[in-house]
């Protein structure tokens, strides 16, 4: 069969663990490891690869530029609702939400907290009932406490070393965050490839939980 | 330059043929605004039922046939040029027909592919009728449909699997089969348009006023749909106004029509 559809995928982590996914799926892999190519067209043998920034990913396939993309939880819920289907959660590129501070303890009385999710920041307070500031920063968070911008940071954490280089700690957990498969609603409901693409990733996602689960039955007790 | 402004042309032809079709057809244009109480409008079926609602009960004659034209703002700061065409005060599977015929009608009159175009249809009163034979409880199957109508498709799959084929594009024999093998006594209602027909339970339509009936026409090459639609119920200043209706997106007709 040849592919006709192109998928839209976040630069970085989640571009790095899809390989594996996507070659399990039974497709060639086309990004060179130093290669500086954004765009691979669809061929005979695998649908076409956008690479873009993760925060454009939702908005590429709302307007059918991809019919489907790959990018994390934390990003969806970052953007909300936003005319593209949630279709599978791809187990790959895992990570939390936190907030964060020099010191572990939860903020006494209103505070300002600096974050890239003001979105998700704002939902988890408001929850809380505890009055906040938000500082809006697209980048380098672990500053902001000791710069005297914001004393909270609320932030992506996948190994907590950079919180750690910076002194920071986590208060709490937020969210967990994995990459997920997202489709365009027309795409999906009018192409037959579409549910191709989606069964070849499903069958991809079972082979490594079924190899997990072997993996932990066969291993020795301990 | 000529390109643009030859598009910009054959957008506004495409508005006037709409317009002067439903002006033949006995519809009324109803003005809403579009920007109220700090909101640019994003959808006009509210706003024509709140305009429509301010007036006394006894001065209506049901059912109204109106539309309303004009942007609606969607939440990334983009907008669409839309015309909204509704038959309120209507509650029969009669006028589900003739409105999913109507649309068959207008766009018709535009110089689109048939073969490319597919109409999806979904129902809000089965996929209640379904959630509520499977869910725990009510507000476990309003979750659900909440998940489905905020795109995410994947809560049928962990949570119902089971049901699953019924929230994938079926043509409507199968359809009709396999919601047989859940409800029993559902009428699925066959409709005449020239195009290929689906019906997918996880089509909910945008807003939570949908009742009934949803439908989205989709062309396969653009990932954009033409239009939306479906019977809804609302309730205005004590009052509860059925209908149904669809909304066409001229950038789309216009970018389906190369």
């Amino acid at each position: 069969m040849a592919y006709t559809l192109t998928m839209a995928v976040a630069k970085g982590r989640v571009l790095d663990e899809l390989q594996e996914l996507w070659i399990k799926a039974g497709w060639p892999w086309p990004v060179a490891s130093n290669g500086r190519a954004l765009w691979f067209p669809p061929s005979l043998h695998a649908p076409g690869l956008i690479i873009a920034r993760g925060q454009d990913i939702p908005m590429l396939v709302q307007r059918g530029i991809a019919a489907f993309g790959v990018v994390g939880r934390d990003i969806l819920e970052e953007k909300g609702a936003s005319g593209v289907l949630e279709v599978l959660d791809l187990g790959i590129a895992h990570c939390h939400l936190a907030l964060a501070a020099r010191m572990a303890r939860w903020p006494d009385g209103p505070v300002r907290v600096a974050t890239k999710y003001p979105r998700i920041a704002q939902r988890f307070f408001a929850e809380r009932q505890h009055p906040i500031e938000l500082v809006a920063l697209s980048g380098s968070l672990e500053l902001a406490p000791h710069i005297g911008l914001a004393p909270y940071i609320v932030d992506i954490v996948q190994t907590g070393r950079t919180l750690r280089q910076h002194d920071l700690v986590e208060v709490t957990r937020i969210m967990d965050s994995s990459a997920w498969l997202i489709a365009n609603p027309a795409f999906w409901r009018t192409h037959a490839d579409a549910r191709a693409v989606y069964q070849q990733l499903l069958s991809a996602v079972m082979s490594g939980e079924m190899t997990e689960r072997d993996d932990s039955l066969s291993s020795p007790v301990r | 330059m000529k390109q643009w402004l030859s598009a910009n042309r054959r957008q506004y032809e495409v508005f006037i043929q709409v317009v002067e079709k439903l002006l033949a057809s006995g519809f009324h244009p109803v003005s809403t605004e579009p920007y109220r109480d700090h909101m640019f409008r994003r959808d006009h079926t509210e706003a024509m039922v709140q305009v429509l609602g301010s007036f006394s009960p006894e001065t209506i004659d049901w059912p109204l046939k109106v539309f309303s034209t004009g942007p609606l703002f969607r939440a990334d700061q983009s907008w669409l040029e839309a015309v909204d065409v509704e038959w309120l005060g209507a509650g029969s599977a009669a006028t589900d027909s003739a409105a999913v015929n109507f649309l068959a009608e207008l766009v018709g009159g535009f110089r689109l592919d048939h073969p490319d175009l597919v109409m999806v249809f979904g129902h809000l009163g089965w996929l209640n009728t379904l959630l509520s034979t499977k869910a725990p409880d009510d507000e476990d199957a309003r979750a659900l449909i909440a998940a489905l109508r905020q795109g995410r498709w994947s809560v049928i799959r962990e949570r119902l699997p089971e049901l699953e084929h019924l929230f994938r594009p079926l043509p409507y024999h199968e359809f009709v089969e396999e919601i047989g093998r859940w409800v029993e006594g559902i009428d699925v209602m066959a409709v005449d348009t020239p195009w290929t027909q689906r019906w997918d339970l996880s089509l909910t339509g945008q807003w939570d006023y949908y009742s009934g009936i949803v439908f989205s026409l989709y062309h396969r090459d653009t990932g954009q749909a033409l239009a939306n639609g479906g019977r809804f119920r609302m309730e205005v200043r004590d009052r509860t106004i059925e209908g149904i209706g669809f909304t066409l997106y001229l950038d789309a007709f216009r970018a389906v029509e190369g």
